[in-house]
């Protein structure tokens, strides 16, 4: 297993590393029930909901793929009448 | 009929982007994703008579989708947990602040059971209600709390357990996250 070293810490794990890990170098201990402390739990449910809009928003922000489009271009003119405007 | 065909088409148009990226968190696959959203458009356009109007398409449209990956999962027989390579494939920058963080999560989120991680999805990040996503998952409104309580509580002890290994997690959780990849951690 491959052990956590300090300067990892920032660098290979970004926001996670920098919630466990205070400003002192100390990590949050766990509680005697295996929890995390609740202000560390807080942080990370926060830390996660951001981590989803960004990962959500990442893909909404990428251009509509051509055949996406096509197909409903497509859809609508199969559903034109033969003598209608269909306006485009 | 043509008079109703163009505002459907803008209306469904406009809703593709969202329809992608609820297929990919879903799935963690763009491939797929973009098979699944065509599916669901052409599904949503023969059936748009079953619409009611004046209600919520994009809700209507995400159910479709939903409904259609869980057949096509059926149908694909895969297991619960994937290791999320492809997932890590996605719109990524190099370079960028976080870039790893963003792996590791899109990772774990694969690890999830599908129930949960659509629960999360749809009121943590596509930002429906409850209620919505309840309708939308065709379950109760108690059963997506709870399915979305487990989501965060096994990704918070995933994402923890990547960004400290003195924490010694029970071993089940330790062989998930060195399964996944998560953090760094390769299955020796």
């Amino acid at each position: 297993m491959r052990r956590l070293q300090g300067a990892a810490t920032t660098v290979g794990f970004g926001g996670w590393g920098s919630i466990i890990m205070n400003e002192r170098g100390e990590r949050a201990g766990k509680r005697a029930d295996g929890s995390l402390p609740e202000n560390v739990s807080k942080q990370l449910h926060a830390h996660i909901g951001s981590q989803l809009r960004q990962m959500f928003d990442e893909v909404v922000q990428e251009p509509i793929p051509d055949k996406l489009k096509q197909l409903l271009e497509d859809l609508e003119q199969s559903n034109a009448r033969p003598n209608g405007t269909g306006e485009a | 009929m043509s008079e109703q065909s163009v505002p459907v088409k803008q209306a469904m148009l406009k809703l593709i982007p969202n329809l992608r990226a609820f297929a990919v968190s879903l799935c963690g696959d763009i491939e797929r994703a973009d098979d699944l959203v065509q599916e669901t458009l052409l599904k949503a356009w023969d059936h748009i008579d079953s619409f009611q109007e004046g209600t919520n398409l994009r809700a209507w449209m995400f159910t479709i989708l939903r409904n259609t990956y869980f057949s096509d999962c059926r149908r694909r027989r895969r297991e619960v947990e994937d290791d999320g390579s492809k997932a890590a494939d996605l719109a990524v920058h190099p370079g960028q602040e976080g870039y790893l963080d963003m792996q590791d999560f899109r990772r774990a989120l694969n690890v999830l059971p599908p129930d949960q991680r659509e629960a999360l999805i749809l009121v943590g990040a596509a930002g429906f209600s409850y209620e919505e996503a309840a309708k939308i998952s065709n379950c109760a409104v108690g059963t997506i709390k709870s399915r979305v309580n487990r989501a965060r509580a096994k990704l918070t002890e995933m994402l923890g357990v990547s960004a400290s290994s003195d924490f010694g997690p029970d071993s089940a959780t330790e062989s998930v996250v060195a399964r996944a990849g998560i953090g760094g951690f390769r299955q020796s």
